[in-house]
């Protein structure tokens, strides 16, 4: 389970990136946040990271307050990044040993590790490949099955789809439904509205740091989810 | 201790990205290529200077047995000769300004004579040493100080300028910290795996050098000296310890990789050139060695007082009476005491103002490594002072033979330099003492103590600054 409870995050120039921020994913559901650029989706998953520290508020998984107690709650979360590039003279199979290692596994065999690569989609082939000749997509992927890997109970997905093509995508949906049906709480930000409809569960549309308006399943069904975005966005960049 | 496991971890990856890298070829290539030219060319010079200075001892023996043989009259009154520094058998480690001091003192040449009596020996020390070179960090030779001064920073730098800056740029230090690993290990990992992987190849540049230098026949290492090589290669790993702080630092503050190099680059540029020959044109100005003419007019001017005494109290004495001869030896003694006094001093000043130098140009870590590396190989200023440390406890040593020799002697009236005085029977030469330059370790460390205690410090700072800087940093 994620959790924030009134989350603020307060840049040095007095700029607001996340405004009291309350909200809750239970295990085995996939939330998806929904907002333009700076409307504070990577900041927020970067305070479940501790990445940076709030400003006020706090954030937690399962039990575990994360500002408190970062490391700890580290064990518990995994994480996709956009564009990740990772170590690009290691091939695939190594970058995800060495995640898997720094995640607290000891040992982990070539089997698990070419289990995990095939699972999301890899080549065989690419398994011994140098990260430096993959394309985005492969990259994306990678970055995937070092998530999988992990084993986490929640997982923290920052822009994944961005750069990938329809199949890539469609095959990224499936792994989100799989790693749900594990029941992990998937927290995933995202522009990418279709695919945002297709998998979450629960979806909230955050503006400029305030959570405007969150959806149901039901809702998301139900509403025309493109235009209630772009009323949001449209309606504060018609403010400004 | 999982991040004892993350930390290897994290120093294997470093190594093996390292490895893989264009730099790391370059970085070897570059070492291997300037510690054979270090080993060649020292290979070459080396012999010579051993051998001139085996010409030197040689003499300065015959010298004496030429002396003794005559009587020990003759031997207190010429003295021992030039005597010879020993060269450096570490001399490709540190050139240290050698060229610019003087490679022998002189003990003893005839400065004037009467019908009776003849100057005695002093020592002396030429003109041109120490001087202001000493304080300039030497460049133009391809020794271990420039290669670990100049390229083994550089190399540094580039090993780190990326280490945070560049992870940061390709997501993965995000994906690094999202594990339960404290960014104290990831930055202990990216200096220790940055460490290994330069040692690597200075190393394996520095074994090379070595068996060269070893195998040949010209050149004999010591036990002594595999200990001081030890104690030099763990300087260049201190003083890459700093250079890499200094990498990880700035690059743990900018953004960009690209901006992170410049600013290193320009950092570089500025406390490894710039300020070390710019503090030694400084410090330079202020150790101009005075004019030589105001010195030979002072040495002039002394012995001239003494003679004005000398004759007006001499002339009222018989020429061959008891008290003519104390006259005679209190001129011969005090003048020779008086020269020596005023040589003794200039040279003081000069060491004085080297000191004086040589601590302003210490404010870069480049002249300090310079420093401490002279130290250890046994060339440069301190030892210079060694020797000359050396040279003076062996002219106390030579004159009390002179005297316990005269006293032995019952036909001697012990007139210290008057030859109807003093004993004039030959000397066995085996019994006089032979002048002997030696190196202590335990004094090197003594003179390297402060500078070794600063490059600490600036080694200390730096990993803090690196600490703090990757520790507050926003990812």
């Amino acid at each position: 389970m994620l959790e924030t409870r009134d989350l603020t995050k307060i840049y040095n120039e007095n700029v607001l990136a996340v405004n009291n921020l309350n909200l809750k994913v239970e295990d085995g559901e996939i939330y998806v946040v929904l907002g333009a650029n700076g409307a504070g989706k990577s900041t927020t998953i970067s305070m479940f990271l501790n990445f940076i520290e709030p400003t006020s508020g706090t954030a937690f998984v399962g039990d575990i307050e994360i500002p408190k107690f970062p490391l700890e709650a580290k064990k518990h979360l995994a994480y996709v990044s956009e564009n990740v590039e990772l170590y690009r003279n290691f091939t695939a199979r190594q970058n995800l040993s060495f995640f898997a290692k720094l995640g607290g596994r000891k040992r982990v065999s070539n089997d698990e590790l070419d289990e995990t690569l095939g699972r999301v989609g890899l080549a065989e082939e690419a398994f011994t490949r140098r990260v430096k000749t993959f394309s985005k997509g492969m990259r994306q992927r990678l970055g995937i099955a070092i998530a999988i890997m992990k084993d986490a109970q929640a997982v923290l997905l920052d822009e994944p789809t961005s750069g990938l093509d329809p199949k890539g995508g469609a095959d990224f949906l499936n792994l989100l439904r799989q790693l749900k049906e594990e029941g992990k709480a998937i927290f995933m930000s995202t522009h990418d509205i279709f695919r945002a409809k297709e998998v979450a569960d629960r979806i909230g549309i955050l503006v400029e740091g305030n959570l405007e308006r969150e959806l149901t399943r039901e809702e998301i069904q139900r509403e025309n989810l493109e235009e209630l975005y772009l009323h949001y966005v449209a309606g504060y960049e018609s403010k400004d | 201790m999982v991040w004892h496991f993350a930390l290897f971890n994290i120093i294997w990856r470093e190594i093996y990205d390292n490895l893989n890298s264009l730099r790391f070829a370059l970085a070897t290539l570059l070492l291997l290529g300037l510690m054979l030219t270090n080993a060649i060319v020292h290979l070459r010079e080396h012999p010579e200077r051993v051998q001139n200075y085996h010409n030197a001892v040689v003499e300065h023996h015959e010298r004496l047995k030429a002396a003794a043989d005559e009587s020990l009259y003759k031997l207190a009154q010429k003295g021992p000769g030039y005597l010879p520094k020993k060269p450096s058998s570490l001399r490709f480690c540190a050139e240290g300004g050698e060229p610019y001091l003087s490679e022998r003192a002189q003990g003893g040449h005839h400065r004037w004579g009467t019908d009776t009596l003849e100057s005695f020996w002093i020592l002396a020390y030429p003109s041109a040493s120490p001087n202001r070179q000493n304080v300039r960090p030497v460049v133009s030779k391809v020794d271990w100080g420039f290669i670990i001064g100049y390229v083994l920073s550089l190399v540094a730098l580039l090993f780190t300028f990326d280490a945070i800056s560049g992870e940061r740029e390709r997501g993965t230090l995000r994906l690094t910290l999202a594990n339960s690993i404290p960014r104290h290990t990831v930055l202990i990992g990216k200096f220790l795996g940055a460490l290994i992987s330069i040692s690597i190849p200075f190393t394996l540049s520095i074994l090379i050098n070595l068996l060269v230098i070893s195998t040949s026949s010209d050149v004999h290492l010591g036990a002594e000296a595999w200990g001081r090589l030890g104690i030099i290669f763990c300087i260049a790993l201190l003083y890459t310890c700093l250079f890499l702080a200094l990498g990880l630092l700035v690059s743990a503050r900018v953004q960009r990789s690209a901006v992170s190099l410049v600013v290193l680059l320009l950092v570089w540029v500025v406390f490894v050139v710039f300020m070390p020959s710019t503090l030694a044109s400084i410090a330079g100005r202020s150790t101009s060695s005075g004019p030589s003419l105001d010195f030979s007019e002072r040495s002039e001017k002394l012995h001239e007082e003494l003679s004005k005494e000398y004759y007006n109290n001499r002339f009222k004495e018989p020429a061959d009476s008891h008290k003519g001869m104390q006259l005679d030896s209190e001129y011969v003694t005090k003048d020779a005491e008086q020269q020596e006094r005023l040589h003794a001093e200039r040279l003081n000043q000069r060491v004085e103002q080297v000191n004086r130098a040589r601590t302003i140009t210490r404010i870069s870590p480049v002249t300090i490594v310079q420093h401490l590396l002279e130290s250890f190989a046994g060339t440069g200023f301190e030892r210079h002072l060694q020797f000359l440390e050396n040279v003076q406890s062996y002219a106390r040593e030579y004159r009390a033979f002179i005297d316990d020799t005269d006293r032995a002697d019952p036909d001697s009236l012990n007139i210290l330099g008057v030859p109807a005085g003093m004993s004039q029977k030959p000397v066995n030469p085996e019994s006089v003492p032979k002048f002997e330059d030696t190196l202590n370790l335990s004094k090197d460390f003594n003179t390297a103590a402060t500078e070794l205690l600063l490059l600490v410090l600036f080694v200390m700072a730096l990993i803090s600054g690196a600490y703090l800087a990757f520790v507050r940093v926003e990812i």
